[in-house]
């Protein structure tokens, strides 16, 4: 375990590089819950904001986004929204802003074979077609309400599944479990680290 | 000659048995000299191969813990564990034999006329218990972890791997659509397989679907069901031992059926004989195991089918005894297995009958997805019509290449009491035409009633016929009598498939690994873990451990997990509004900072929910829900939004933060070193919230009082939950404080006569009825349940939710009867032994007139009656003064 941006964190489980070299090969499981995350809603909500280059902004339903950046990014995407927003005045449509970092536990599943895994958890769709890269969905993930994004890591597809935080061990324990046949493999930061590269 | 590595060793009934690889477990036994393969159902006759296509029920037996497997499409494994099942001692000696020699005393539908008499049944029931059914479920134990779920998504669903669903698939996937190709079989190919037609293109249809790199072939898969949204339920049986059965869900844009047709068989005395087979399953045994299934053969059929069959056994060795028409057939002969045929003019000793049965279109499949199976005469079939869109049908299925030259209508003449249209469960002709004089002369009030079609093979081997016995018997066509209703699952499935993997949700609270520490005793509500009480490390039972967690609140202070509570945060302009539109009281002119109880009430004013709404700004709202009840509030919420343009935003943020509840005399006292926040009564009133921080992270706290003392339900971020609940337990060890559980909170919340909704409260509950008569705030605008609410407010409630006490022994259970004048006039909700009191107290639903102090009622405890006495009040502070100390 090492602190990372304020949390702690899974360093590796092992040995980083074969984590990586796994992942690339089949399939690899993260813990991502200490990103940040917080909820855009409102009539003044009509367009996705530009929040940065290392921001994500996701579309979740009629006028209601879900922003996910590391914790460093943070202050600065929520004081960019901020100017975006401008000042409240009666007249104009508002703008709510919740953080729900602590609502999900975030897991990520990469790797070639990271469609087969999550095939035996979810109806969802995750093909190439149905499913690119950046965009969102919501579905039933091992019987849990889960927000699935797709984003990818460099040449690598990649899954992030987000579920109410309480569910966590028990997502992690399904998905380790459908992953048996794939040998996966937690990933640490570390191997993380390695596969950004 | 085959060296040794290409041989497989099985387990037959603890004997093993060489296979080749290919072999079926079924074509495994035959070559081993094995010729029952199973019992029927009812008499118990003897059972041999049949179809070997897996459509009748003939090979079912038990393989590797699993029951009723189709042998004959089931591929060997090494060390694959098979057994018999329906008989005892063995296949060849079963003793329940003896049963069909008293077929007189057990016509069709006899238990329906004779187990409706308790003392029959009751004498009879040990013993039916043990004979019935087919095969022995699996312990749970030996099938766990053998099951999951697979989803798959493709363009086309192709179902069949024939000739026609071969063409098909290669077309639509040269044409660029992503395509599945699911076929039973352990091969591709179909009736190519075994037949001369065209062989030399198989290989090369087969070939290509196997290169094509939009193509996913599921072979010896089966699908057994069509649903809505072209939806297809397919099984993969699992190939080696740590596989595991899987259950594909196939969405497809469209589904190609291409099924084909199968061969049903003839009816004749004695049909069910062993050696009497269908023409394709002894074509399959000889061409694609090699086997040669007798000696001497007669052959029964009709031109043109005959001709080719009769040259491809001759070409294989067998020498033909004769080769007869259906009409003439008088009955099959033979004890064990079949020795002769006797027909109108001759006998024919042999030991093979090979039947050319009727060609049936398998449209099962088809008839699910809502096609309709419309008689066609000059193919002697029934044949799907009006497809639904996106499900087509191609090959055989559709009829095509059957004349009803080759698939004769089928003979029944006479009627015969061995003459078998049902091999699932040995219904007979005869069978069907008494049934059908008892008046059941319809085809899908005979199938009830007589179980045709209704057993493992569904149909296959036997709807045809008994269509045609019903339609004889009942002079009408066979158009007029049509066919019953095809429904999924067909085949059957495996409940483990069905089930999938245990993938089952647990929920666990931020604090969970601290109450494991602590000792929890786990109790499971709904997908949640919660601390029942916990364990005393000295051994102490629960009722000591309970009372020392119950006086530690009273007399000191305790904390509580109550992370389960559902938390929804709610912005906008217009939240008051929509509070006081969703509960029964009035919450737009709650002050910042301050908390009120809220109740929510349907449109008839049954209570359906409780929990607390705090005003943290102008705008900006926090509502607590039940544990169970968050998804609803919060559904019911956004339901009633719809449509109303009105500002309202809800977060729900049940996951994201934990919360705790500190209660005691000494709560104030534990809390203060650990907040900025001003715990007074003067700056923090009874019923007021504020956002502070606690223990280093940000708080919601609100002075509010389930349990009855002074005390605070805190909320803050779920990860900072352990080191939260660390500190408050560090700063409460000077004062002894003890965590504690749900048994201790229901107990300590039932002194203070604090209802739980769901629990106390019914379906049929109102707030008048259950005493929070002061919650409907009639006086407002319009709100759910008002009318109603409105008039029950003027008439007298005929029941009423009141407390009682009575003696310890006398402890009832939850939903303990309550009588008055020794007749039922209601019963108890909760109950519990009150430590205070020193007496069991509780909580029950009383006639309105006995809710009443001093009133007295009798309880059913446990087999007998104990006096309970009704009190009005509260056991526990009815004032609430400690609440505001």
């Amino acid at each position: 375990m090492v602190e990372h941006q304020g949390w702690q964190v899974a360093a590796t489980f092992g040995n980083p590089s074969e984590e990586a070299a796994r992942t690339r090969e089949s399939v690899g499981l993260a813990d991502l819950s200490w990103m940040s995350k917080f909820n855009l809603q409102g009539s003044g909500m009509k367009n996705a904001p530009d929040l940065g280059p290392d921001v994500r902004v996701w579309l979740l339903g009629r006028r209601e986004y879900l922003v996910t950046c590391e914790p460093l990014v943070a202050d600065a995407a929520k004081a960019r929204l901020v100017q975006i927003m401008g000042v409240e005045t009666r007249l104009r449509p508002p703008i709510y802003v919740t953080d729900v970092t602590s609502v999900y536990t975030q897991l990520m599943v990469a790797g070639p074979n990271s469609r087969e895994v999550l095939s035996k958890l979810t109806s969802l769709n995750l093909s190439e077609g149905a499913r690119g890269n950046l965009s969102c969905a919501q579905a039933n993930v091992a019987h849990v309400h889960a927000v699935v994004l797709r984003n990818d890591l460099p040449g690598i597809p990649a899954f992030h599944l987000l579920v109410g935080r309480e569910y966590g061990e028990s997502l992690w324990e399904s998905v380790l479990h459908a992953g048996h046949e794939s040998h996966i493999t937690p990933l640490g930061l570390e191997a993380q680290k390695l596969l950004q590269k | 000659m085959s060296c040794p590595k290409d041989k497989i060793t099985l387990e037959f009934n603890g004997k093993p048995v060489t296979a080749r690889p290919g072999d079926t477990v079924a074509s495994a036994l035959y070559r081993s000299g094995q010729r029952i393969f199973t019992r029927s159902f009812k008499y118990h006759r003897r059972r041999g191969l049949l179809c070997l296509a897996g459509k009748c029920p003939n090979c079912l037996m038990n393989v590797d813990g699993a029951p009723n497997v189709r042998t004959c499409i089931t591929l060997v494994r090494a060390g694959m564990r098979v057994t018999h099942q329906n008989a005892s001692p063995s296949l060849e000696n079963d003793w329940l034999s003896v049963v069909q020699h008293f077929d007189r005393l057990m016509p069709v539908g006899w238990y329906y006329k004779t187990m409706t008499d308790p003392r029959v049944w009751h004498t009879a029931e040990p013993f039916v218990r043990k004979i019935a059914g087919l095969g022995t479920p699996p312990s749970p134990d030996a099938v766990s972890g053998n099951y999951e779920h697979a989803y798959r998504h493709s363009d086309v669903a192709i179902i069949g791997g024939g000739p026609a669903g071969l063409k098909a698939a290669i077309s639509e996937a040269e044409n660029g659509r992503q395509v599945t190709l699911v076929d039973d079989q352990p091969e591709l190919g179909g009736h190519l397989r075994y037949t001369k037609i065209a062989e030399a293109a198989l290989p090369e249809l087969v070939a290509k679907v196997q290169t094509l790199p939009n193509m996913q072939v599921l072979n010896g898969s089966y699908c057994f069901g069509l649903y809505e949204g072209n939806l297809l339920g397919i099984v993969q049986p699992r190939r080696d031992p740590d596989d595991a059965e899987r259950l594909i869900h196939l969405r497809a844009g469209r589904v190609v059926v291409a099924t084909g047709a199968y061969e049903s068989p003839l009816l004749f005395p004695n049909n069910d004989l062993v050696g009497v087979m269908l023409s394709t399953g002894v074509l399959r045994l000889i061409h694609l195991h090699g086997i040669i299934p007798g000696k001497v053969a007669v052959v029964i059929g009709q031109s043109p089918l005959v001709e080719p069959v009769v040259a491809d056994l001759r070409e294989a060795g067998l020498q033909i005894a004769a080769t007869v028409a259906p009409k003439s057939v008088v009955r099959a002969i033979g004890k064990k297995y079949v020795t002769r045929i006797e027909t109108r003019d001759a006998r024919h000793a042999c030991d093979l009958v090979v039947m050319c049965g009727h060609r049936i279109p398998d449209a099962g499949l088809l008839h699910q997805a809502g096609a309709r199976l419309e008689w066609n005469a000059g193919k002697g079939a029934f044949i799907p019509t009006d497809l639904p869109a996106h499900v087509s049908a191609v090959g055989q299925v559709t009829g095509e290449s059957l004349s009803a030259a080759a698939t004769l209508p089928p003979v029944l003449d006479p009627a015969s009491k061995r003459a078998f249209v049902c091999l699932c469960s040995d219904v007979s002709s005869q069978d069907l035409a008494n049934a059908i004089d008892e008046g059941f002369d319809h085809i899908e009030t005979l199938k009830r009633y007589t179980t045709t079609t209704m057993g493992p093979c569904q149909g296959r081997m036997c709807q045809l016929p008994a269509i045609g016995v019903c339609a004889r018997q009942t002079n009408h066509s066979m158009a007029e009598t049509g066919v019953t209703t095809g429904r999924p699952p067909n085949p059957g499935v495996t409940l483990g498939a069905l089930a999938g993997a245990r993938h089952h949700p647990t929920r666990r609270t931020p604090m969970h690994y601290e109450h494991e520490a602590a000792g929890a005793a786990w109790l499971d509500m709904g997908e949640w873990k919660r601390s029942r009480y916990y364990q005393s490390p000295m051994g102490a039972s629960e009722k000591q451990c309970v009372e020392q967690e119950y006086r530690a609140v009273r007399e000191r202070v305790g904390l509580i997990d109550v992370s389960t509570l559902g938390k929804l945060d709610l912005k906008g302009r217009d939240v008051g509004r929509l509070l006081d539109h969703v509960y029964a009281g009035r919450f737009s002119d709650l002050r910042p900072g301050r908390t009120r109880y809220g109740v929510i009430c349907d449109e008839a004013g049954i209570m359906l929910d409780d929990g607390t709404v705090s005003r943290l700004a102008d705008d900006h709202f926090f509502v607590t829900t039940t544990t169970g009840n968050l998804d609803f509030v919060l559904q019911w919420m956004n339901w009633w939004l719809v449509g109303t343009n009105w500002d309202v935003y809800i977060t729900n943020l049940t996951s994201g933060l934990a919360a705790v509840n500190l209660a005691g005399p000494n709560a104030r006292e534990v809390l203060k070193p650990l907040t900025d926040c001003d715990l007074s009564t003067a700056a923090f009133p009874y019923m007021a919230c504020r956002v502070a921080q606690v223990a280093g992270a940000e708080a919601i706290l609100m002075r509010i009082g389930f349990v009855g003392e002074t005390g605070w339900e805190i909320h803050f971020p779920a990860e900072s939950g352990p080191d939260v609940w660390k500190a408050v337990m560090e700063a409460g060890r000077k004062f002894d404080i003890k965590p504690f559980g749900i048994e201790a909170q229901r107990l300590l919340r039932l002194e203070k006569r604090h209802i739980i909704v769901g629990v106390d409260s019914d379906a049929l509950t109102n707030p008048f009825e259950a005493g929070m008569g002061w919650v409907p705030k009639l006086d407002k605008e319009d709100f759910i349940g008002r009318s109603a609410l409105a008039r029950l407010a003027t008439q007298p409630p005929k029941q009423k939710l009141a407390c009682f006490i009575m003696n310890e022994a006398d402890l009832p259970e939850d939903g303990a009867a309550i009588m008055i004048g020794g007749q039922l006039a209601g019963r108890v909700t909760s109950a519990r032994f009150s430590p205070g009191q020193g007496k069991a107290i509780g909580l029950a639903w009383v006639p309105a007139e006995t809710a009443r102090e001093g009133a007295e009622v009798q309880v059913r405890v446990r087999g007998r009656v104990a006096r309970a006495r009704i009190t009005e009040k509260a056991f526990y502070d009815p004032d609430g003064a400690r609440l505001r100390m």
